[in-house]
């Protein structure tokens, strides 16, 4: 009966992450304190600030994106922060692609970073070379490199 | 170890585009510069400056001045042959080298802060920012016991003398700082707007009410040049210094990096990339 509930369950489960996607579940990390997160068929790459990376950053007051349907190679710069403290910090693409849409709410309200970092996206890029998201670190090794700052 | 870099009257468009080969290679040490100058006036913004909203554009193009914008943060200044740079780009683990007991301060309300002992990830732009006048520009400056951090800028009392930047990637910082010896009254006032967002210290004054001029306190800028490299050669724990050629430095602009500063073209109204003999067109 246990074997029976246990297939059950994993069947479950299974058929859930198919039908969404094991990547919807799965948030990555870029070494430059971005967070990003694939769509299920592998063309739109949503990035946003690590929560880490706000911390670091301190009270952020500016924020500049791309415009839409620039293209960026992985590693360009594609915007900058700045905080209160006449500090830059450069963004750059976590993965290659064209600009897709930019979070305008951000550029009105930068603190929106600071306050909820984890749900406010900056930029969406339409991948053009999906194998780049395997250079990404995931949450585990994320958690690691961050403990090296601490 | 720490590499010296001295330059006299040296491009301070130049002097950035080196700046950024440095700071945005891995592992390239930590560096002071130091320059005495740039031989034409210039306007340089911040990285996130619009040109328009801070330059007065046709007056400094009908004077035949360029505007820059720099690869790292803060605000405007024309800069002259008479405006000192000067640049610290460290490796995070070397400042807590030299400083082990400099402390993170983070404000949690109003009346409390908290003061944590430092590791690398809790260096705050502040902290740097704190660092950079209690422990580095207050030797300079020793003799002005009004000496100060006002906000992100070094003042006497209320007046500012010099306008600071920084940078932070994952492993270093960089604060660079254009201090005033001497200015042109008459560029500062036509050539910048008055910022929308000012520091609360400034109290809306003009430029000349705001700024002060160092030679109305040094003699020279060489008396400061001074200062600044006794006050190197006293950090703590004495680190090895060593002084280096511009040909030293121009080795690092052929590693491949991200370029963000630029220049404002004028016909265009936009910013381009420089395109210069650090950085020519690819055939």
């Amino acid at each position: 009966m246990n074997i029976i509930k246990t297939g059950i369950k994993q069947s479950l489960v299974s058929g859930i992450y198919s039908k969404v996607g094991i990547r919807a579940f799965c948030t990555h990390y870029s070494a430059e304190l971005e967070w990003v997160k694939l769509s299920d068929d592998n063309k739109v790459a949503t990035v946003g600030l690590s929560s880490f990376g706000a911390q670091r950053l301190g009270k952020i007051n500016y924020v500049e994106l791309p415009k839409e349907h620039r293209k960026c190679r992985r590693e360009e710069k594609f915007g900058v922060l700045e905080s209160s403290n006449a500090t830059a910090f450069g963004l750059y693409a976590p993965v290659s692609g064209e600009v897709l849409e930019v979070n305008e709410k951000l550029k009105k309200s930068p603190s929106l970073l600071n306050e909820d970092p984890a749900n406010n996206w900056m930029v969406k890029f339409k991948v053009s070379k999906p194998d780049e998201f395997k250079k990404l670190m995931d949450s585990n090794k994320y958690k690691k490199f961050v403990q090296w700052y601490r | 170890m720490i590499r010296l870099l001295r330059l006299n009257r040296f491009p301070i468009l130049k002097q950035l585009q080196i700046e950024e080969a440095l700071y945005r290679t891995p592992n390239s040490g930590n560096w002071i510069i130091i320059n005495n100058g740039t031989p034409e006036p210039i306007v340089i913004v911040g990285a996130t400056g619009k040109a328009d909203k801070l330059v007065n554009l046709d007056e400094v193009e009908s004077r035949g001045i360029q505007t820059m914008k720099r690869f790292s943060g803060g605000g405007t200044v024309v800069a002259d042959e008479n405006t000192l740079f000067t640049s610290i780009l460290f490796e995070f683990e070397t400042l807590k080298q030299l400083f082990p007991t400099m402390s993170s301060t983070t404000t949690t309300t109003t009346t409390e802060t908290t003061t944590t002992s430092i590791n690398v990830g809790n260096i705050y732009p502040k902290d740097i920012m704190n660092w950079s006048a209690n422990s580095f520009y207050k030797h300079v400056f020793q003799e002005q016991l009004d000496f100060r951090l006002q906000e992100n800028d070094y003042a006497f009392g209320k007046q500012k003398f010099g306008g600071n930047a920084q940078s932070f990637s994952k492993h270093k910082f960089l604060h660079h700082t254009s201090f005033l010896y001497d200015f042109k009254d008459d560029h500062m006032m036509a050539c910048l707007k008055q910022p929308d967002k000012i520091p609360e210290y400034r109290q809306n004054r003009d430029h000349l009410s705001f700024l002060c001029k160092l030679k109305d306190r040094y003699q020279s800028k060489d008396h400061i040049i001074n200062n600044l490299l006794k006050t190197i050669n006293n950090l703590p724990t004495s680190p090895s210094i060593k002084e280096v050629t511009l040909e030293e430095a121009e080795q690092f602009l052929l590693n491949p990096h991200p370029k963000s500063n630029q220049l404002f073209d004028y016909n265009l109204k936009n910013w381009k990339d420089i395109i210069n003999e650090y950085n020519p067109i690819k055939n």
